[in-house]
């Protein structure tokens, strides 16, 4: 059993500056959503179409697959199947190894995070070098990523110019965003000219087309499959679209709802290998079908990972991304994982407020599925934070008229006598909140006196 | 590993009913594109084009070659310094500055245009040089994405890609830096269509 | 209309004069008004924490009493109950009148909005007050229009109604964000919880009201603990203590 949420948040809580600061990045995310989400009139319609459009591909599935597959061989393509995170990370090896590759650029995807992919081919002898300035910080940190979209929200400045300082070799105690960042383009396009291999996720595959879409915005995605003469995109299998369509309507709302902007810097369509090179597909399942095989979990596979309900999340927002045991922090990494018994405090980081699914634009009913994984939870007697002890008596307490009465007369009458001093050592409530005063008597009583009955 | 049989029958059937494929509306808008685009590509960090008439970029071309530029064009009719046709690996282009290419269309909504992989000489033209130039017709302006992808037909087979703005990072503390991976600058000549 | 009241627990036990506001209030405006004894939880403690099982016992005898008065509406000024109450009677209960019941269940803002809209005269008010937009009656309850939605005409049902107070100054915080109570979740995550309390705290003193509005105990319940630690000269009422004393 991992430790408690609560638990894990304490150190990341305990700096309430930093918490400030790292909330307040995270609601400008969150706020120029909102300008981009409430320029376009027809949003919500969007998010019924992109939900609905969603559900068809979930419930089609094995002939959608089919259809794309058939089209990218036609369109030259090799595609590969994965059953699970072993198998994937065999065929990637295999790929790399038969063609005697050693250096892989990877353009960002949380499948490779899900399936630990890099430590296996670095057994393999086969260096990957993360492009995405985000998470190449955090390669060089050897940490994971904090958020899905923007993966290094928790550094500051400093951090990050002490670290490429002692990596890059930038000029000591040199914080300058911009000269970081510029800095960085030049190591990485040492690594970029010098890979012999390129790695993408896929953020959209176009199942009539036989092509896929990669967004990016600083251009390492394409920077990376554009030089070496081996491309393998990895996608999970719930990233199929029908056709262009919809797409494009993916396109529409992706980057406006992940970082506000009106799209990404990069929508690369890519629909053939260059000539003379190999492009390979490989599709994962890795317990998606098993997933979805639970109608109330199945949804989750709606995501388009934008993040935006991990931004809006404010128990994110001040707990940070690594107090989640999950790889996928927030709602949408609750959502998918919260089930887990060996970390079963998850499915409680979350008031159920329900922002989350009003930001998302596929509609996940994340609040549900959290709800839900409570529920299962609660099935298994696996409740965290000594529910299992304490919810069978409350479930007698309160299913009781007397006893209910009884026990919160008991507490009323405890707070009363109990000096304020001593109830603000309780702990839990009293850490930052006074109790209320109590009343001397109920309503209930003060009824029965008054109005009779 | 698995063959592709085998990862069939390993799935589990979906527990979602069968939905029907809702109608996925192509929305229009009603701005001129024109102005539309150019405000937009001008809030995604792009530049316009000083001039609307393919001399402009000609002249700027060969103001870029005097100073001793790399300049890439792939823009018939308009001359840089660097021979297309002998160009056999992308990174043999590592060192060019600007590079200059026809865009097909662009996007009103979010100030991209659309580059094709067949009017290049290697896909990487667009990414690796430090600064880009695009060319589009005014006619070629649509209004959002839905509407450009209807226009481009085909994509399976091809290679292309929507190019809004420079290439851009906020990695650091959310600032935001052109330059990252791709090109620092993009710049688009809008040309008067005929 | 013949009311029932739905007290909760913790209205009932701690905040006994949101109830008798209620009451007053409904019985002003011309509504005959029942109370039945009896009344427990709507389930919602347990059923938060996923204990369907356990939160069974005390929404059966919730409906039981409900049921012991004929009424056309049942209204409860707590809103996060009223949500647990539909769900939990219509889910955890097979019995059809429980299922009826569960149709009739209105939180106060929503009855005085949209079951039996309130048009009597009100006094008038010199007062500023912040409004808490609590989650429940927010996005489940639909009491106003959340931050996230595209609408081309948001709603707030509860500055709607107060709007209707003469000389009343209405604001708000910036940010319709949750205020961290959460049931449990306040002791079991007390340090989000309470650093949520905290900030939503800040931001309604920031829009200069004396005083904190709305339409959740549990919420103001957390916001009032916040309130009363740091000894900040903010009111923290519920709406209907606010209405009863114009109507
Ligand atoms: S669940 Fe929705 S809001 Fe969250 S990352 Fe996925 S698509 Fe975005």
């Amino acid at each position: 059993m991992s430790q408690t949420h609560a638990r894990k948040v304490e150190t990341f809580a305990a700096d309430e500056a930093r918490v400030d600061w790292h909330s307040a990045a995270l609601l400008a995310l969150r706020d120029k959503r909102d300008l981009q989400a409430k320029s376009l009139p027809q949003w919500e319609q969007m998010r019924e179409s992109a939900s609905r459009m969603k559900l068809y591909v979930l419930s089609h599935l094995p002939e959608l697959l089919e259809q794309f597959t058939s089209n990218c061989e036609a369109n030259g393509m090799e595609v590969h199947w994965a059953r699970d995170a072993k198998e994937h990370n065999e065929i990637v090896a295999s790929i790399l190894k038969e063609r005697g590759k050693k250096k892989l650029v990877k353009s960002k995807s949380m499948l490779t995070e899900e399936v630990h992919l890099v430590p296996h081919l670095e057994k393999h002898g086969i260096e990957c070098i993360e492009t995405d300035l985000g998470e190449r910080i955090l390669q060089l940190r050897e940490e994971p990523p904090s958020h899905i979209v923007v993966p290094a929200i928790h550094l500051k400045k400093e951090e990050i110019g002490e670290l490429f300082h002692e990596k890059i070799g930038t000029q000591a105690g040199a914080s300058d965003p911009t000269y970081l960042t510029h800095a960085a383009r030049e190591s990485m396009r040492q690594e970029f000219l010098s890979a012999d291999a390129a790695m993408t996720g896929v953020n959209m595959a176009i199942a009539d087309e036989g092509a896929f879409v990669v967004c990016t915005n600083e251009g390492n995605a394409d920077m990376g499959a554009h030089l070496p003469d081996l491309h393998i995109a990895v996608m999970g299998m719930e990233k199929l679209v029908p056709d262009a369509d919809s797409a494009a309507l993916l396109m529409r709302m992706l980057a406006r709802n992940a970082t506000g902007q009106p799209s990404t810097s990069y929508n690369s369509i890519f629909g053939a290998p260059r000539p003379g090179c190999e492009l390979h597909i490989v599709i994962v399942d890795n317990g998606r079908s098993l997933r979805m095989a639970d109608r109330r979990h199945a949804e989750i596979y709606k995501c388009i990972r934008c993040g935006a309900c991990i931004n809006t999340c404010p128990v994110y927002r001040r707990g940070g991304g690594h107090s989640y045991d999950y790889f996928i922090p927030g709602p949408i990494g609750l959502a998918i994982a919260g089930d887990n018994p060996e970390a079963n405090s998850e499915a409680w980081a979350c008031t159920l407020n329900g922002s989350c699914n009003n930001v998302c634009p596929v509609k996940v009913p994340l609040r549900e599925t959290i709800a839900y994984h409570r529920e299962q939870l609660a099935q298994q007697k696996q409740l965290p934070y000594h529910k299992n002890a304490y919810m069978p008596l409350a479930g007698k307490i309160f299913g009781s008229p007397r006893g209910l009465s009884m026990a919160m007369t008991a507490v009323r009458v405890g707070l009363r006598i109990m000096p304020q001093i001593l109830q603000r050592r309780i702990g839990g409530w009293s850490k930052s909140r006074d109790f209320p005063k109590p009343p001397a008597e109920s309503f209930a009583h003060w009824y029965r006196k008054n109005r009779g009955e | 590993m698995a063959s592709k049989e085998e990862f069939f029958a390993s799935l589990t059937p979906s527990s979602i009913e069968p939905t029907p494929m809702p109608e996925v509306a192509v929305v229009t808008l009603d701005a001129p594109p024109r102005e539309h685009f150019i405000e937009v590509l001008e809030g995604v960090g792009g530049r316009l084009g000083q001039g609307d008439d393919l001399g402009d970029v000609k002249k700027r071309a060969a103001e870029l070659v005097s100073q001793n530029l790399q300049v890439l064009s792939l823009m018939e009719g308009v001359e840089g310094n660097r021979d297309p046709s002998a160009v056999r690996d992308p990174h043999e282009l590592k060192d060019v500055d600007y590079t200059i290419a026809p865009a097909r269309l662009a996007v009103a909504e979010n100030g991209s245009v659309w580059i094709s992989g067949e009017d290049l000489v290697t896909r990487n033209a667009v990414f690796i040089c430090e600064h880009l130039i695009a060319v589009v017709d005014e006619n070629r302006i649509t209004g959002t994405m839905s509407e450009a992808v209807r226009r481009l037909g085909k994509l399976g087979g091809g290679w292309g890609v929507f190019i809004s703005g420079p290439s851009k990072t906020a990695d650091i503390e959310q600032a935001l830096v052109m330059g990252a991976h791709g090109a620092r600058s993009m710049t688009v000549y809008v040309l008067r269509g005929v | 209309m013949k009311i029932a009241l739905f007290i909760p627990c913790l209205v009932n036990h701690f905040y006994p004069e949101i109830a008798r506001d209620t009451l007053e209030l409904l019985e002003k405006l011309g509504h005959g008004v029942s109370y039945t004894q009896g009344q427990t939880c709507c389930g919602q403690l347990m059923t938060n924490s996923g204990c369907l099982d356990q939160a069974r016992a005390s929404v059966e005898a919730l409906g039981k009493a409900l049921l012991k008065e004929p009424c056309d509406a049942v209204v409860a000024p707590a809103a996060s109950c009223v949500v647990a109450a539909r769900e939990n009677l219509e889910r955890l209960t097979s019995f059809e009148d429980f299922h009826s019941l569960a149709g009739k269940i209105f939180e106060l803002t929503e009855f005085l909005h949209d079951i039996a809209p309130l048009d009597h005269p009100l006094k008038p008010l010199r007062k500023t007050v912040s409004l808490q937009m609590s989650c429940h009656g927010l996005r489940q309850l639909g009491l106003g229009t959340a931050s996230e939605l595209v609408v081309a005409r948001p709603v707030n049902k509860l500055q709607a109604l107060l709007s209707r107070i003469p000389e009343l100054t209405i604001t708000q915080p910036s940010r319709d964000e949750c205020c961290g109570f959460g049931g449990t979740f306040s002791v079991d995550e007390r340090d989000i919880s309470g650093k949520m309390a905290n900030d939503k705290v800040a931001d309604h003193l920031a829009t200069g009201a004396e005083a904190i509005v709305g339409y959740d105990p549990s919420c103001l319940m957390s916001l009032g603990g916040v309130v009363s630690r740091k000894g900040i000269p903010l009111e923290v009422m519920h709406f209907s203590a606010l209405l009863n004393q114009v109507t």
